[in-house]
């Protein structure tokens, strides 16, 4: 069988990564299979995983202090700079997954979080463009592509289909001499 | 995906596909391979159509292969003119496992080309038409490897808009329960 990603499984390792909490209640340290994380005290800011974060949040036990790239300067800067380079612009390899769970679990401590998730939506869009063209150069003879910065999701989006298409073209390309290699191989294996 | 294994059903149609051959000398008792020969030994120059998997072990004998009509020259001006519009179903449903078996067979380096170039050009144009909303239609024009491929992209591309409306977050009745209780049942 063919392992696969799926997206909520991107996501899950998303989830693993650290980001900033206010808390708002007392408690001692706890162990984690991560880590261990704490001691809580009250406006005490400290680094959790996000699935403890966003999980803190649903029960109204901390703040969520958004990462420094979430900021409202240094996206627009982001979207400048992605609109200018020729290739990927370099971002938070969870850049899609964290935003979106941020801006989905903790949308008061986000601040103008319209205008984010508007400038993380032309961000995607534009680095979308970037991989359609990327496809569209892709050529027999190099089996190589440059991915630079790319995202996990959009990783995940390339994946199935470039490694698909990339097995067709080896096997058409192969020698005899494999064949035969392989053929003998698959003689010599069963004994 | 050309999985070329022993076991992949795929490649065990693709072996299926007819492939015109022809003889160069007489063959002692292999009369019946064609079906409008009546003696029992065949005879030289005879033309009749094997299976691909036959057409490899002739040749090894004293039989030459002939291209299939959709690799000769005439079809191959088609489909270098613009591949992507092209039905290759209509041709063969293993057109490309066929031509990656016959350029190994017949060491033919322009028919590889040639399957290299038509396969590119096919999957840019089907990668367009997945991330658009797609028309069905275009899948009675695909080969059993551009379908697996398609379907691929467009599972991916589900998946996608599955996750940007954070559907994975919501917990769902299982499939199971959902199913109606009859079928279920054991008779």
């Amino acid at each position: 069988m063919e392992i696969e990603l799926s997206m909520a499984e991107t996501e899950f390792f998303a989830e693993s990564q650290l980001i900033t909490i206010v808390p708002n209640f007392r408690e001692d340290q706890i162990i984690l299979l991560c880590g261990q994380f704490g001691p809580f005290r009250p406006s005490i800011p400290l680094d959790v995983p996000l699935w403890l974060a966003i999980f803190l949040k649903k029960q109204h036990k901390c703040q969520i202090v958004p990462p420094s790239w979430m900021d409202l300067e240094v996206l627009s800067n982001k979207v400048e700079v992605e609109r200018k380079t020729e290739g990927f612009a370099e971002i938070d390899f969870h850049y899609l997954e964290t935003s979106s769970m941020l801006l989905t679990h903790a949308q008061e401590d986000i601040k103008h979080k319209s205008v984010i998730g508007r400038l993380i939506q032309d961000l995607y869009d534009l680095r979308t463009a970037k991989i359609r063209d990327i496809i569209k150069e892709l050529k027999p003879e190099n089996s190589k592509l440059k991915l630079t910065n790319i995202a996990a999701i959009e990783l995940q989006t390339l994946r199935r289909l470039l490694v698909c298409t990339f097995d067709t073209i080896s096997q058409i390309n192969r020698k005899e001499e494999q064949v035969e290699d392989e053929k003998n191989n698959e003689n010599a294996a069963p004994q | 995906m050309i999985k070329g294994s022993y076991w992949d059903i795929d490649d065990i149609l693709a072996e299926e596909e007819p492939i015109p051959v022809k003889t160069t000398k007489e063959l002692k008792g292999l009369g019946f391979l064609d079906i409008t020969n009546k003696p029992l030994d065949l005879p030289a120059e005879s033309r009749f159509q094997a299976p691909l998997w036959l057409a490899a072990i002739l040749q090894r004998t004293e039989t030459d292969i002939e291209l299939p009509k959709y690799f000769r020259t005439s079809y191959r001006a088609s489909l270098e003119a613009d591949p992507s519009i092209v039905s290759l179903k209509a041709q063969s449903q293993y057109f490309f496992e066929v031509g990656t078996k016959l350029t190994e067979i017949a060491e033919d380096d322009d028919l590889k080309q040639l399957l290299l170039k038509v396969l590119m050009k096919r999957i840019k144009f089907l990668i367009g038409y997945i991330e658009n909303k797609s028309n069905p239609n275009i899948l009675k024009r695909l080969t059993e490897l551009e379908i697996s491929i398609y379907e691929k992209g467009r599972k991916t591309m589900i998946e996608l808009e599955d996750w940007r409306e954070r559907k994975y977050e919501k917990i769902r009745t299982s499939y199971l329960y959902t199913r109606p209780m009859r079928k279920m049942r054991l008779k």
